[in-house]
């Protein structure tokens, strides 16, 4: 063989023509280009941008020369201490309570012989897809002190005082704990399902105990999950926003949260320093539990165990005990899911509030009065809709582009950098909760040169921003699940990067697409955290607009709006399953 | 059809030089195997000629067409060099039937709808799938879904075809049958090859010439009879079959034979020697385990003394281990004969057409594993 030095490189017609080739790809590959440092551009303005004007705003604050100072000024706001250590309670009380009411039900479900066992894996999760407004306002009509019905009932029963007061520390946990719980079964129960039932024989056999087994195999290999949930549940709790909102609030129980709201934002004059200062802080708090969630994931990757091979474990034979597991979980499933919704659908069609549920107190005239065309619930649902459907639209859009960039392409000329700053900053919201956002919204788009305030944008940009981590989480995973290949073995075939986009990439990642844009739906449909700072009369959206009618204890008008919320999520999720389902007859493993 | 011109090409991923300045032609109309073992840059340069990665330096030229030229700055796209491929992982579009598959090439080259059908039928029919066109790749086997991919490759009629070790997931029979299919497929389209694999047996069976890679060099390129009988290099003699090798000095040369001499051994053996081959120049003897003759003990005529430390039945051929009596363990094949049993004293000799000197290379003395 003999090095090719002789190659003509004349330039033949033919070679000619290809360069214009190339020069017609140059051009191509460019439109895609300006539109891929389009949308990174885009990513990096939309969540930078605020964070900017976030931490110059807690920068901003007080007399900036003497440090002591402006600690001893921030600690002496009034009743900021309260709500800190309000909050503190609230996690410690909330989060070892969910895990009490999850883990029962995680062992229920995953190692007993419990009847109707496939039905209480699915109310276990029902909670979650109920809104926190939703779930609280329900428990508010159930126990509130005067007013609940549990508690008319009582008074009907000769009960002199409330037997129950879900405006306290203690209903607030407790409302926080049934809707926390289902994080805690989803992280636990996939871990306990997927445990290989041999280790725990390998255990039994050595000579160790059931109890021995548990404390030295079970335990120490289900501890990453368990810890994993944990801190997904306290990163939840600090940033609940409704639930303190609709029970803590009206007996000046302040989380931090809703102390931003009420004390920082809503007090006149609007102290947005001392908001931007604690945002801050709890978008830090939150940011560390996060990080330290992600270590405790990668270290539990260290237990391979965990493979999904194997065989599951035994199924523990109960006996006549199974009743009691079944009453455990049916118990469960009504205070999370059955009485809400009862006491929901009593509210929406009983002409009277506290009459008996028989046919002739029943009425439609409680949603007619809801819509009323000179009410702001039937204004705000048609905003919420505007806001849900472009918010997720575009959110999707600039997702995908997104995660193209970050999990796809042979080219060189994207760098690993690229693609980790890109991945870095699209998680960055993850660590805001709708009132940091809406903090950081306030400083960075009340002034020029972008003055959104008082419009439907700063709504739309605050929604984006919020939710497209969930966007860049689903469509990069279902990219990842792409082989390469496929986008090489059509390259090979001709195909440009757009006719590969078009033709494999978009048809194989649709399912993803689809997902994400409903998770984005859902999460906007229903927005109050962030939409309660930035709403002006007009801008309503229905979840403030609930807020506004439970202050206004317009309890009807609530629980139809809450219905109408179900009824569109409900609607809007069988409408993607059968859009993703169509697709994967189409041929999708 | 052009051959494939590849000039001082490197491509260096980090610290590790995965391809180092290789020059070779594949070609006009030949199936080419570049064979080596993992990380031997084999399949970086496979990816380099499909355009999947840019070369740090060099150029490849399709027949008179410049396709990359680091010199010159360029690079022509992927998806404008004309190639057709078959993955490792088949890489069939899971949302397309098989019939849609095939026919991507041809969509992206805007072959009118009649004429497309016609040549998606041809190659479906060439693979022998005509009637599974409208299924789903899922629908199908291992080895139907590689056929379809062989498909799909060549239904457009490139001007170059490319191989990425498309048989390795498949089970070792259905191996040999898409090999001798895969043969016929180029004997009968002749288009310019180039079959990227570790397996050897695949690349002697399939190809007119095998190039050896290792370490980011080619080692040695021919036929895969001159590879196997005259290796120039103690790795492309282990890595193409079995061998045993000895550290051996040439002491007499009578091209093409050549006298040798083996530490511990009285006697001179005879061998094969490259040209070029000269007196006292250092080196490895290589010896096929079919090359040895094993003889009892007692046996009339030259020979080294041994012992049989190993017997292996195989049916038609016999597999022995001897051990010399000068320290060595021998590897050896032979039709079977006779019954060797272990511990038999026995007296082999080399058949001096199946041995081959190979120069320099001092790791000789390596037990054959």
């Amino acid at each position: 063989m003999s090095p090719s030095d002789t190659i003509s490189l004349s330039l033949s017609p033919l070679l000619r023509e290809r360069k214009a080739h190339w020069a017609a790809a140059l051009t191509r590959l460019d439109a895609l280009s300006l539109v891929m440092a389009a949308a990174a551009a885009a990513l990096f303005f939309l969540v930078l941008y605020p964070v900017f004007w976030l931490f110059y705003g807690s920068f901003a604050y007080g007399d900036q020369a003497s440090p002591q100072t402006l600690l001893r000024e921030f600690w002496q706001l009034p009743g900021l201490g309260r709500a800190l250590l309000n909050t503190l309670d609230l996690l410690l009380g909330a989060v070892p309570l969910s895990f009490l009411f999850a883990l029962p039900l995680v062992w229920i479900v995953t190692r007993t012989d419990t009847p109707l066992k496939w039905m209480i894996e699915i109310a276990a999760i029902l909670p979650f897809i109920t809104p926190p407004l939703i779930g609280a306002v329900a428990w508010a009509l159930l126990a509130a002190p005067r007013t609940g019905l549990i508690n008319v009932l009582a008074r009907e029963l000769g009960a002199r005082t409330p037997v129950l007061n879900i405006y306290s520390m203690s209903g607030l946990i407790f409302v926080m704990a049934l809707y926390m719980s289902p994080y805690v079964f989803l992280t636990v129960q996939a871990v306990m399902a997927r445990m290989d039932a041999s280790l725990e024989e390998a255990s039994l056999i050595s000579g160790a105990s059931l109890s021995k087994t548990v404390w030295n195999v079970v335990v120490p290999l289900s501890l990453p999950a368990i810890l994993s949930g944990g801190i997904l549940v306290m990163t939840r709790v600090l940033e609940e926003f409704a639930i303190p909102g609709v029970l803590g609030a009206p007996s000046g129980i302040y989380t931090i949260t809703t102390y931003i709201y009420y004390q920082a934002i809503s007090y006149v004059p609007p102290r947005y320093e001392v908001a931007a200062l604690l945002a801050s802080l709890l978008m830090g708090s939150t940011a560390i539990l996060l990080g330290l969630q992600a270590r405790v994931l990668s270290g539990g990757r260290r237990f391979t165990t965990v493979s999904g091979k194997g065989h599951p474990a035994r199924v523990l034979r109960l006996g006549r005990w199974r009743y009691l597991t079944l009453a455990y979980a049916l118990a469960y499933i009504g205070l999370t899911v059955l009485l809400p919704y009862l006491v929901l659908l009593y509210a929406a069609f009983i002409s009277k509030w506290g009459a008996p549920p028989v046919l002739s107190n029943l009425t439609l005239a409680n949603f007619v009065a809801t819509f009323d065309p000179q009410l702001s619930a039937r204004s705000g649902l048609l905003n919420s809709l505007i806001l849900a459907v472009s918010g997720a639209t575009l959110a999707t859009l600039l997702t995908l582009i997104i995660s193209y960039m970050i999990t796809q392409g042979t080219s060189s000329t994207r760098t690993s950098w690229t693609r980790g700053a890109l991945d870095f900053v699209s998680a960055i919201p993850l660590a805001m909760p709708g009132p940091v956002i809406a903090v950081a919204m306030l400083w960075a788009y009340q002034r020029e040169p972008f003055a959104l305030y008082g419009t439907l944008w700063i709504l739309l940009v605050a929604y984006v921003t919020h939710y497209l981590p969930y966007g860049v989480r689903t469509i990069t995973s279902s990219f990842r699940q792409i082989s390469g290949d496929f986008e090489r073995a059509a390259a090979v075939c001709g195909a440009g990067r757009i006719a590969a986009f078009r033709d494999i990439l978009f048809p194989l990642v649709r399912p993803g697409i689809l997902a994400g844009w409903m998770l984005m739906f859902i999460s906007m449909i229903r927005e109050l955290s962030s939409s309660i700072f930035l709403f002006v009369p007009g801008t309503e959206t229905t979840a403030v607009t609930m807020l506004e009618m439970w202050q206004e204890a317009r309890f009807s008008g609530v629980a139809v709006l809450s219905l109408t919320l179900i009824m569109i999520s409900v609607l809007v999720v069988m409408m993607v399953r059968r859009l993703a389902g169509a697709a994967h007859l189409s041929g999708t493993r | 059809m052009p051959s494939v011109r590849v000039d001082g090409l490197r491509k260096q991923f980090g610290d590790v030089v995965a391809v180092d300045d290789i020059s070779i032609e594949f070609r006009d109309g030949e199936m080419t195997s570049v064979l080596g073992p993992s990380g031997c840059g084999k399949t970086t340069t496979l990816n380099l000629i499909a355009g999947f990665v840019d070369p740090d330096r060099g150029s490849i030229a399709f027949g008179e067409r410049l396709i990359a030229d680091t010199a010159r700055g360029v690079v022509v796209p992927s998806n404008k060099r004309d190639i057709g491929m078959v993955f490792q992982s088949y890489a069939l579009w899971p949302h397309l039937s098989v019939a849609d598959n095939v026919a991507y090439g041809l969509k992206m080259r805007k072959v009118p709808r009649a004429q497309r059908d016609d040549a998606v039928g041809r190659a479906l029919q060439r693979v022998r799938l005509a009637p599974y066109s409208d299924r789903f790749p899922h629908e199908l086997s291992g080895g139907q879904q590689q056929r379809v991919a062989l498909a799909r490759a060549i239904a457009y009629a490139p001007q170059i075809l490319l191989f990425d070790e498309p048989l390795s997931n498949l089970d070792a029979k259905l191996r040999e049958e898409m090999r001798l299919e895969i043969k016929d497929i180029h004997r009968e389209i002749g288009i310019t090859s180039v079959y990227v694999t570790h397996d050897q047996a695949e690349a002697m069976s399939l190809s007119d010439r095998i190039v050896v890679m290792g370490e980011g060099q080619i080692l040695q390129v021919g036929s895969p009879r001159e590879l196997y009988e005259e290796p120039a290099d103690i790795q492309v003699a282990r890595f193409l079959g079995r061998t045993n090798l000895f550290d051996a000095r040439i002491v007499g040369q009578d091209t093409p034979v050549a006298r040798v001499k083996i530490e511990g051994i009285e006697q001179v053996l005879l061998c094969r020697a490259p040209k070029g081959s000269t007196p006292n120049m250092r080196g490895s003897l290589s010896v096929r385990p079919e090359a040895v003759l094993v003889r009892p003990e007692d046996a009339a005529g030259p020979g080294l003394p041994g012992r049989v430390c190993a017997a292996i039945y195989l049916g038609g051929i016999s597999q022995l281990h001897i051990a010399l009596d000068i320290g060595k363990t021998i590897e050896v094949q032979q039709m079977t004969q006779r019954a060797w049993n272990v511990g038999d004293a026995v007296s082999v000799a080399f058949d001096p057409q199946r041995c081959f000197f190979i120069a320099g290379g001092a790791q000789a003395a390596r037990p054959v594993s």
